[in-house]
Formats: structure tokens, C-alpha cells, sequence
């Protein structure tokens, strides 16, 4: 798994936990839609998307996605418009 | 007729909108749950039944209940659907004021030929939320924003309480005098003095007496809640500038080294002044504010010889400033930097001009730090000191 080091600033907040992920997404009526995801080998299946939500980095955009597998894990998954790159920024596990 | 729309336990029902397995259940959001710091910024009303309330340290809502879910505030959420809720409000009428990031006003005075009456505007908002976001909200209906406000608290959650004038008497002025915006502990004492404890009796007693004791805010405390108050909604576009500009944050661990303190003082002050900047500000006062483990908070206020935007004057006075109240003897639990007496420049991003304290190379240095991170975010360039350390 390729996992990106945790990094912290000098009082303590964890900055980046972040871990680049490749996903097949279908883009339908001007919408992104991830349909499944890799992660270190493994292949994710996606069942649910819960909502998806914007924030700004500079002038570009990054977009979130809440989604559940087949397992019923919550992933946070995201894409940023600037490096045309996919991430995983959280997963929970129920 | 003015509309208050409070949306319920917001951040919570954000996090459960986006997690549906947490409906239902005890939700907490805010602070630092791993390292147990920090405040609950809000929760669900599944934890409001084991007493967790807003404002409440993390450590006392976790004995309360061990068992609710604990998440961090994620910003970005909030803002996004806020966003989104702006936009339905805007379709029912241009007088919208945001109040909070889960608060808003609506003056929806004439809009009864395009969307029917107030009670029927609001059901209408509550519905296309619900539809389009899956929120409830409370909504308040009265002659002003004051009654308005306290009118969406009457039946929450998913509630709609419509405080006609007749109807006041009944319904307003039997609460609780503290149940009226911004009647905080100063005030309400002033109030008790006179024996006034219902909004009831606040009606009934002198206007002058109240003016003389409470100035201008308590004279239009008295016609709010006669109904007669008429203070506007204004649209954020219409709003005026602000007056002061400021960060304050709860640290992950106290912390009682200078060093690190001064560090994440300077992070502050970095992200004071390009608000600043942004807004073509140039800030004469710098004030400082520590609060220490045991929650004891002092804070310190001194002007600059020259107005400045410039992080590094800014920075300068606050490191100063702390000197004076942080001495190393106890740890430090939140630290917040903030500036006031603000200048509106002429120019965007003007610098000091004309009482320039910079060299010319630093100014292009601040206008290009900027320019960075207008096209690739906040994070794309900072200072040595607040540098990236491994864990």
C-alpha cells in the first residue's frame, strides 16, 4: 500500500494523512460519478455514493465524495482538479 | 414579515447526511476527539439527551457519554451545504442575511403574490431542504428579526412557529427574558435589577428607564419586543466592513515552550494579514489572547506606530505582546491573535504606502506570496519557522 507519511506542524496538527488512490468514475449529465477504486492492490467496489461536496485550494477545486462498498465501509474519497489526481482521505470501517 | 430559519444541531446533521449509519445515534462534533481537546461545537439531539451541550469541553461530553461518535469539524462540509442553503433561500426572496454559517434571516415582505404566506414560504423552504439536502431546520416567523429569532427556537427541532402581533402576548411574553438575541449575563443582570425576568415584563416597564440603562441596544430591545421593531435584513453585499480581523485556536497539546509558541503565533499572524490584504485593509491594533490549562485567559491590546498589512510587523507586536503574558511558568491551551482600528486602502493589495516600513523588496515579496497562494491554496508557501516537522 502506498502510503503517504503522516506530517505534522510544529504545535501538533496532522497536516496530511492522505493516500493516492486510482479510481474509474463515470462522467454523466456534467456530474463525476466514481464507480469503483484501487487501493493498494485491492479493488473497492463502489454501492453508495452518500454526497459529494466542493472546497477551494487556490483557484482550483477539490471534490469529495462520501461512499460506501460492498462491505458497508464509509470511504472519503477525493479529486482535485489541479493534479487530475484521486485520493483517499478517510475510511471508516463499520 | 421577517423570517429566522436556525438549522438543527447543523454540523451533526451534516456528518449524519453524509454517514447515514449515524442517524439516530449520539453525534459530537468539534475538537480534537482522539486527544480529547477542545469544545463541542454542536451535536445530535440523540447526545443532547445525555446533557452534552454546545460549548462544552470534550473531556465532560465523553464522560457523559463514552459511547456517541466523536468527529472533528470539517469546514469544507459546512461551507458547501451552507452554500447550498443560500441558494435556496435566494430563491425566495433577495433579502437574505446570513447570520452564522447555520443562521439566517429572510425578509420575505412582499414575496406573498410569487410563494403564498410567510407560513407557507417557510413550509416551503423546510420542504425543498429536506428534499435537496435531506436537513431539517427550524423556522421562526415574527414583525421583526428579534421576535423572529426567538420564535425558531420555540419548537425545535423541524419546527415552524409563526408570532403574529396579536398573538405576542400569548406566545412571547411569558419566556424568559433570556430567551431575547444577545441578553447575555451583563445584561441580564441590569434587567433583574429592575425586576424584569419575562420579555412580558420588559414590555410593560418605561422605555426611558430601559434607554438610560442599556443605551441604544436596550431601547431597541424594548421595540423589538413591542413588534414595532423595523431593523433591516441585510444582504451580506449591503453589510458594512468589518471591524476587526482575527484567528484564535485550541492547541492538539498545551504547550509550554516559547519557541513553538511563537511559531504558531506567527502561522496566525500570517493568516491575519492576508485576510488584511484581501479586504484592502491596512490594521493599527494588534491584540493577543492565551488561555492557559487551567482555562485562566488574559489577553493584551497595542497600536503599531504605522497601520501595516505586512504579517511580519503584525507578528512582530503579537510575539510582544505574548512576551507579556506568557512566561513560561504555565502551558498554554489556546493562543488567538487578532487586529482592529482598521484602514479601508484605496488600492487592492496597496501595502504600507504612504507610510512605507517596508523595502521595496519585501512588499513584492508579500505580493508574490500572494499571488501564490490566490492560484494554488493556502499551504503552497509559509514561513521557515512554521515549517513542516515529521511526526
Amino acid at each position: 500500500m502506498n502510503m503517504s507519511r503522516k506530517l505534522f506542524t510544529p504545535w501538533g496538527k496532522e497536516i496530511e494523512s492522505v493516500q493516492p488512490i486510482e479510481v474509474v468514475a463515470l462522467f454523466e449529465k456534467g456530474k463525476m460519478k466514481p464507480i469503483r477504486f484501487r487501493l493498494g492492490g485491492k479493488v473497492f467496489k463502489i454501492q453508495q455514493i452518500n454526497g459529494s461536496w466542493e472546497n477551494r485550494v487556490g483557484k482550483y477545486k477539490k471534490i469529495h465524495f462520501a461512499v460506501v462498498d460492498s462491505a458497508s465501509n464509509l470511504f472519503e474519497i477525493s479529486y482535485d482538479e489541479r493534479e487530475m489526481n484521486w485520493s483517499l482521505e478517510r475510511i471508516e470501517t463499520l | 414579515m421577517i423570517m429566522h430559519i436556525d438549522m438543527d444541531a447543523f454540523f451533526a446533521s451534516v456528518e449524519q447526511r453524509y454517514n447515514p449509519s449515524l442517524k439516530g445515534k449520539a453525534v459530537v462534533v468539534g475538537g480534537n476527539p482522539e486527544k480529547r481537546r477542545g469544545v463541542v461545537s454542536t451535536c445530535s439531539y440523540e447526545a443532547r439527551k445525555y446533557g452534552i451541550k454546545s460549548g462544552m469541553s470534550l473531556f465532560q461530553a465523553k464522560k457523559l457519554c463514552p459511547d456517541a461518535t466523536y468527529l472533528q469539524c470539517d469546514g469544507s462540509k459546512y461551507e458547501f451545504i451552507s452554500a447550498k442553503l443560500q441558494e435556496i433561500f435566494s430563491e425566495f426572496t433577495p433579502l437574505v442575511e446570513p447570520y452564522s454559517i447555520d443562521e439566517v434571516f429572510l425578509d420575505v415582505t412582499g414575496c406573498e403574490r410569487l410563494w403564498g404566506t410567510p407560513v407557507e414560504i417557510g413550509l416551503r423552504i423546510k420542504q425543498k431542504i429536506k428534499r435537496n439536502l435531506d436537513l431539517t431546520c427550524s423556522v421562526g416567523i415574527a414583525s421583526n428579526k428579534i421576535l423572529a429569532e426567538v420564535a425558531s427556537g420555540m419548537q425545535k427541532p423541524d419546527g415552524l412557529t409563526f408570532v403574529p402581533k396579536e398573538k405576542m402576548e400569548g406566545l412571547i411574553y411569558p419566556l424568559p427574558i433570556q430567551e431575547l438575541c444577545g441578553v447575555g449575563p451583563n445584561t441580564l443582570k441590569v434587567m433583574h435589577k429592575f425586576g424584569i425576568r419575562t420579555i412580558g415584563q420588559l414590555a410593560s416597564y418605561s422605555k426611558e428607564v430601559i434607554k438610560s440603562a442599556l443605551g441604544k441596544y436596550g431601547e431597541n430591545l424594548y421595540y423589538s419586543v413591542q413588534g414595532e421593531n423595523d431593523s433591516i435584513v441585510l444582504p451580506v453585499q449591503l453589510q458594512p466592513e468589518e471591524k476587526s480581523i482575527g484567528h484564535e485556536q485550541t492547541l492538539v497539546e498545551d504547550i509550554g515552550d516559547g519557541e513553538k509558541l511563537s511559531a504558531f503565533l506567527l502561522f496566525l499572524s500570517s493568516r491575519v494579514a492576508r485576510r488584511v490584504r484581501r479586504g484592502n485593509f491596512l490594521a493599527k491594533t494588534v491584540t493577543v489572547k492565551v488561555r492557559f490549562s487551567d482555562f485562566f485567559t488574559l489577553s493584551k491590546s497595542e497600536s503599531l506606530k504605522e497601520p501595516t498589512n505586512s504579517e511580519e510587523e503584525i507578528y512582530k507586536m503579537g510575539k510582544k505582546l505574548l512576551g507579556h503574558l506568557f512566561s513560561g511558568m504555565q502551558k498554554v491551551r489556546l493562543l488567538g491573535i487578532s487586529v482592529s482600528n482598521l484602514i479601508k486602502t484605496s488600492f487592492p493589495q496597496q501595502l504600507s504606502l504612504p507610510f512605507s516600513i517596508h523595502s521595496e523588496k519585501k512588499k513584492n515579496l508579500l505580493f508574490a506570496v500572494d499571488k501564490l497562494k490566490d492560484e494554488f491554496g493556502e499551504r503552497v508557501v509559509t514561513w521557515g519557522t512554521c515549517l513542516l516537522t515529521p511526526e
